[in-house]
Order: C-alpha cells, then sequence, then structure tokens
C-alpha cells in the first residue's frame, strides 16, 4: 500500500516523466483466498465458464481441474483418483486436455492444456473448507510475473515472455536417461587455482604465478565463502557457479582469510 | 531534499531479498537454505505446503527433535539471498513426493524438504521465470498457524485418505522400478594454459608454471592445430571457444593429445589433466 501511494506520489511529482511514459505493463490483481489450512486459493473462469475455486500451488508442476468441473466444461473425461499419477505417469498416454481460456483475475492464458484429476489433497481441502476444484500451478503461473502478498490477500499477474518447459517431455528424458553415471563440469574461462573440499567449504589449494587468481590476490589457504553474492559450499559447487562466469567478466568473491572475510574480484580469462 | 528524491527513498524503504533458484527439470522452484547454520540444503518453494518440511535424517544431523505429531522447531531458516527466519515450525517428515524425486534423480539435486506457508507468507513474494532471482521483501505479518483437521472432519476424509495411500503406494512403485543410482559429479580436468585467438588460429597465450601443460612441454606461443580426447578422433581446431568445447567432459587423470604447430613444426603432447583446478 505504501509503495503504490508512493507510486502515485512520484507519478505525480514528474509529470514530465510519466508524459514520456514507456508502454505500461498490465498488471492483474486478483484476490487471494487464505484457507485455514495455509493452502492459499484464486478464483478462475475456464473457457467463461466459473468460477472456479482453485489452489494457486507453486509446488505444482502442472495445472489440474477435478472431475466435476471437466463435466461442467464438457472435456474429455479424466484419470481416477490414483490412477492420475503425482509425475505424470497415469494410465492415459495424454492425461491433458486443451480448455480455450483460463483466466485468473484477468490474467488469461488461451489455449491451455490441463490435466483432469480428483486430486485426494484437494479433495480433503474440499472436504473441509468447501468447494475446491482444482490446482494452478507452473503451466499458468510462470507466464507472468506472479507476485503473492499473503498480507495484503492478493496476487498479481503482470505478463512476461515466457513458455514453461513441456514437463512431461522433461520427466520422460531423465527417466529414460539411465546411462549417465557420471557428469562433468566445466569452468568457462581459466582462473588460475586449484581448490580442494574443507571441513567449511573450498579451499584454495594453489594459485599459479601470473594467473587471474594470483592477479586479484587470491592466496594459498583461503576459503571460499561465496560467488556472485552465492553460495560456495564445495568444490563441485564453485565449479558449477564458475561454468556460467565467460572469460572477461568480473567474478565478486567473498573469501574466509585468517579469521575474516574479505571481498575480492577476479576477471578469469580464455583457457582450461 | 528534493521531493523526488524523498520519494524514491520511500519506494525502495523496505529491504528486498534476491534470491537465487533455480528450475528443476520438474519445473519446480528450488530454493538453497541453511538450518540453524548447517547446510546449504535443498528446498522446494511451495505455496501447497502448509509448513516448512524437513527430511528425517536432515533434522536427526541437526538435532531438531520433532513430538509425537511430527513438529520441531527450526531455530533459525536463512534462505540463500538473505531471508531469515527465527523459530519456525517445522513438520520433521520427507512428503512421499520427495522422496520419489530423489530416488528417481529427477531434479540433479538432493531435496532435503520443502518451504512452505509458514515461511512464505512472512514475505511478499514475487517469481519471474526470466529473472535469476526472486523478490522477496518481509511483510509485517505473522501467518496465523495452520489449523489441524478435527476429528469430525476425519471421518468425511476417510475416502481421500485412502486415495493419498494407493497414490503413494503407486508413486513408491514407479520409483523402485525407475529408481536410478546417484550420478558422480567431477570437475573438469584442468590443463593450465590460456588460450587466445591469432589470424592464423587458436594460440596457447602463456602455460602456468607449475601446471599439467607445463609438465608436458607445451609452450607459449604454441599454435594448436587439433586436440584428441580420450576414446575419440583427432579434432581440428578453429577457434577457442571450439577448443573449450570439445575438453567439456575431460575429467581429471584423463589424458588428451594436443598437436601444435611451433616454428613451423608440428608437436604432439600428452597433457594429463589435473584435479580440482580452473
Amino acid at each position: 500500500m505504501k509503495r503504490t501511494i508512493a507510486v502515485v506520489l512520484l507519478a505525480a511529482a514528474i509529470p514530465c516523466a510519466s508524459a514520456r511514459a514507456l508502454p505500461q505493463p498490465v498488471i492483474h490483481v486478483a484476490p487471494l483466498h487464505l484457507f485455514r489450512s495455509g493452502h492459499i486459493g484464486v478464483s478462475a473462469r475456464i473457457n467463461g465458464q466459473g468460477p472456479f475455486r482453485l489452489v494457486l500451488d507453486t509446488g505444482s508442476p502442472i495445472t489440474f481441474v477435478s472431475n466435476r468441473v471437466a463435466k461442467i466444461l464438457g472435456l474429455p473425461g479424466g484419470a481416477a483418483p490414483a490412477g492420475g499419477g503425482m509425475f505424470g505417469m497415469g494410465m492415459s498416454l495424454n492425461p491433458f486436455a486443451r480448455v480455450k481460456s483460463l483466466d485468473v483475475g484477468g490474467a488469461v492464458v488461451k489455449d491451455f492444456d490441463i490435466m483432469v484429476l480428483d486430486h485426494p489433497v484437494i479433495q480433503m481441502l474440499g472436504t473441509v473448507e468447501g468447494p475446491v476444484d482444482g490446482i494452478v500451478g507452473f503451466t499458468f503461473f510462470s507466464r507472468f510475473r506472479t507476485t503473492l502478498d499473503y498480507a495484503a490477500k492478493r496476487v498479481s499477474f503482470t505478463p512476461i515472455s515466457f513458455e514453461p518447459p513441456d514437463v512431461m517431455k522433461s520427466v520422460f528424458r531423465a527417466l529414460m536417461d539411465r546411462n549417465g553415471t557420471r557428469r562433468v563440469v566445466a569452468p568457462a574461462a581459466l582462473w588460475g587455482m586449484t581448490l580442494e573440499d574443507g571441513a567449511d567449504g573450498p579451499v584454495i589449494k594453489s594459485v599459479y604465478d601470473g594467473s587471474p587468481a594470483a592477479e586479484s590476490g587470491l592466496r594459498a589457504g583461503d576459503r571460499i565463502v561465496s560467488l556472485d553474492g552465492r553460495w560456495v559450499e564445495s568444490t563441485i559447487g564453485f565449479f558449477d557457479r564458475a561454468a556460467d562466469i565467460r572469460p572477461g567478466a568480473l567474478a565478486s568473491l567473498v573469501v574466509h582469510r585468517v579469521g575474516r572475510d574479505l571481498p575480492v574480484n577476479v576477471i578469469p580469462r580464455a583457457g582450461l | 531534499m528534493p521531493l523526488f528524491l524523498l520519494l524514491v527513498h520511500l519506494v525502495s524503504a523496505g529491504p528486498v531479498w534476491h534470491v537465487p533458484y533455480r528450475l528443476a527439470a520438474t519445473n519446480h522452484i528450488l530454493l538453497r537454505a541453511k538450518l540453524n547454520g548447517s547446510g546449504p540444503y535443498n528446498f522446494i518453494m511451495d505455496t501447497g505446503a502448509p509448513a516448512l518440511f524437513v527430511a528425517e535424517d536432515v533434522a536427526k544431523k541437526l538435532g531438531i527433535k520433532p513430538n509425537a505429531q511430527h513438529w520441531g522447531v527450526v531455530n533459525r531458516l536463512e534462505v540463500e539471498g538473505g531471508p531469515v527466519v527465527e523459530k519456525i515450525g517445522a513438520r520433521v517428515e520427507g512428503p512421499f513426493q520427495l522422496q520419489t524425486m530423489n530416488q528417481l534423480a529427477l531434479t540433479g539435486v538432493q531435496i532435503h524438504g520443502v518451504i512452505g506457508y509458514n515461511v512464505l507468507a512472512r514475505f511478499r513474494i514475487e517469481i519471474d521465470a526470466t529473472r535469476p532471482t526472486l523478490a522477496w521483501t518481509p511483510l509485517a505479518f505473522v501467518p496465523p498457524a495452520p489449523v489441524n483437521i478435527t476429528s469430525a472432519e476425519k471421518k468425511r476424509l476417510a475416502q481421500p485418505v485412502k486415495d493419498q495411500k494407493q497414490m503413494e503406494a503407486m508413486a513408491k512403485m514407479a520409483a523402485a522400478m525407475f529408481a536410478k543410482k546417484p550420478v558422480e559429479v567431477v570437475p573438469r580436468g584442468f590443463l593450465g594454459i590460456e588460450i587466445g585467438e591469432t589470424a592464423d588460429g587458436v594460440v596457447v597465450r602463456s602455460v602456468l608454471p607449475g601446471g599439467p601443460a607445463a609438465a608436458s612441454g607445451l609452450k607459449s606461443g604454441d599454435m594448436v592445430t587439433s586436440v584428441t580426447s580420450p576414446g575419440k578422433a583427432a579434432v581440428s581446431i578453429r577457434s577457442s571457444v571450439f577448443l573449450l568445447e570439445q575438453l567439456r567432459g575431460l575429467a581429471p587423470d584423463e589424458q588428451v593429445a594436443v598437436d601444435v604447430r611451433r616454428g613451423g613444426e608440428t608437436r604432439h603432447f600428452s597433457i594429463t589433466a589435473g584435479r580440482g583446478g580452473l
């Protein structure tokens, strides 16, 4: 609220700035129902029908509705409660049905694949707290910048250009990929040091003369605490982060040296 | 102070934490957090969970003792990026979904728990999958405790509870069928060369003294013409990016053969990749 007021005041205070305003992103705001169980619910319209009350669930990769709603919408029959499977390992080869539109508070996704499933948890919630007809999951909310505010009891959706990956395909790929017994993590650039795992994280074992690590002042014995603001818990963890740091990019480290945390900037170079 | 600046200050008054996350192959949002100063551990950010869930083995290791209803207390939960919640109730149990995901190695990391309602409700949370971090703004809001189901209500839940059990059994069966051994993750092997490009091709700009390439006899100024990775055919090298790409999968202690041009001659070197270097 304070933020909203401030934004309004700010806009009023600098009319010249708002006059040549950039195209305003459309923000759709929907009320959030807070269930006694701690779940959050939204009102949704599907193919213009409803509203139906659905749980907004950041832990659900997919969006689904109950058989009750499927019947109202005339969708093909869904899976039985235990047949749907949490990870898409259901009885039916294609457990999804396509709906023309799913609308939550004016945020609309068109031609949307929805699963028909009587999920036991949703049935329990519905039994205790009144009708609940499914879950709004990642396939919907990831297409928006989604802001949850439990205190204000509202959720806002701003369209972004993000297409959620097909979870069925990636899970299937992960299940079929049974041969990979070893994964090599490759840094994208040359730092000029060796690491070994200590009790509290990776420790620099050696620094090569004339290397980016040497030039930045890193020393053998330094324990690496963080890289670009992210915790580094192991040598592999450091290599994982370093995979995204291109030659010539500035990397900000925090190292622990004789009882103190020191910031160190390194610019790794092309090499390996 | 000009009104403009004052207002900007107001807008950005609250601390906003930028919480790094990773999107799993299962489209779950994975966060890292330390429990009572230990970790980091991997968690799913889940508004569909009523509370913080911590796997039994982690709780045991940290000395978090659950009561008969599986509730324990985490003294300090620190989410990567900055948010901290103290004295928070936690369900000590790994939901079957986590067990299944871990058994199937679906996310590439071991998941240790779920961050749910009793943590998430204390923040305004912005999720934008096109950005590398989530924005968490602390709220002056203590979420009401999730309410337990009454015994009268439990009677009406017999069927869904049965279904849930059946679903768990099926997931467990499927997980056992597809169970995957954890993948061994190794750091890429280290050569200790800086490379660059000239009009004539890829050049060794410097060889780190005391490194694996130096031990093999490679020198700065050598022009790299081809490399042979273990078990593969020789590949001609035209760019430094291509060279790095070819050696992406080089494991420590493996040998790579490198052909270079040095002063009009072709020389052949065999380098044993080092461990833990980058």
